[in-house]
């Protein structure tokens, strides 16, 4: 394979599945990955919900 | 030349095959899990609605409300340990597997709140449980 060919071939692989990779990894990155600070906010809702006596309020 | 091209290209698609690979299979977890924790919630406050309804009604005694207290609180306190060790999980301090024991126990404490709702609470007025 010519270096020419060698070129082309990684260009057009770039254009095929370069936006759907950068895509993808985007999406993992961004996509509201839950955090620690969502597992704590869950927690504090969880604590929230504790059953209370309706006869005894 | 041509192998110099060929190579950087290799390099570039292992490595990013391998960062793609590792931040889905970290998210799945993170989702899975914070689903799991949506889900066994949202079957406690239906079994709390129903509880809370039939205690106003006097239908639930005070020795059978003491018993769903306990259960109740119990399956809650097992549910904030998940959330915390996932949020520990999160800042790298524990490991997944330390979760997944929290999650076994939180999903042991809605299994037996679950039984006693069913034995407990008539067949009519139960609310199907997710």
């Amino acid at each position: 394979m010519s270096k020419e060919a060698a070129i082309l071939m990684l260009i057009s692989d770039l254009l095929i599945y370069g936006p759907g990779f950068v895509r993808d990894v985007l999406a993992a990155w961004s996509n509201a990955d839950p955090t620690a600070e969502d597992f704590d906010a869950l927690a504090n809702v969880a604590n929230s919900l504790r059953p209370v006596d309706p006869l005894k309020k | 030349m041509k192998k110099k091209v060929v190579g950087i290209f290799i390099m570039a698609l292992i490595l990013g095959l391998m960062f793609g690979c590792a931040a889905n299979v970290k998210d799945q977890f993170a989702y899975g899990t914070q689903g799991t924790l949506s889900t066994t919630l949202g079957t406690y406050k239906l079994i709390n609605n129903t509880f809370t309804d039939l205690r106003v009604q006097g239908l639930i005694t005070d020795e059978g409300w003491a018993q769903y207290d306990k259960m109740a609180n119990k399956f809650l306190d097992e549910h904030i340990k998940v959330s915390k060790a996932m949020a520990a999980y999160k800042r790298g301090e524990t490991t997944a597997s330390a979760v997944d024991v929290a999650i076994g126990l939180m999903q042991e404490a809605l299994r037996e709140l679950r039984s006693y709702y069913i034995s407990t609470i008539p067949k009519d007025k139960q609310q199907p449980l997710f």
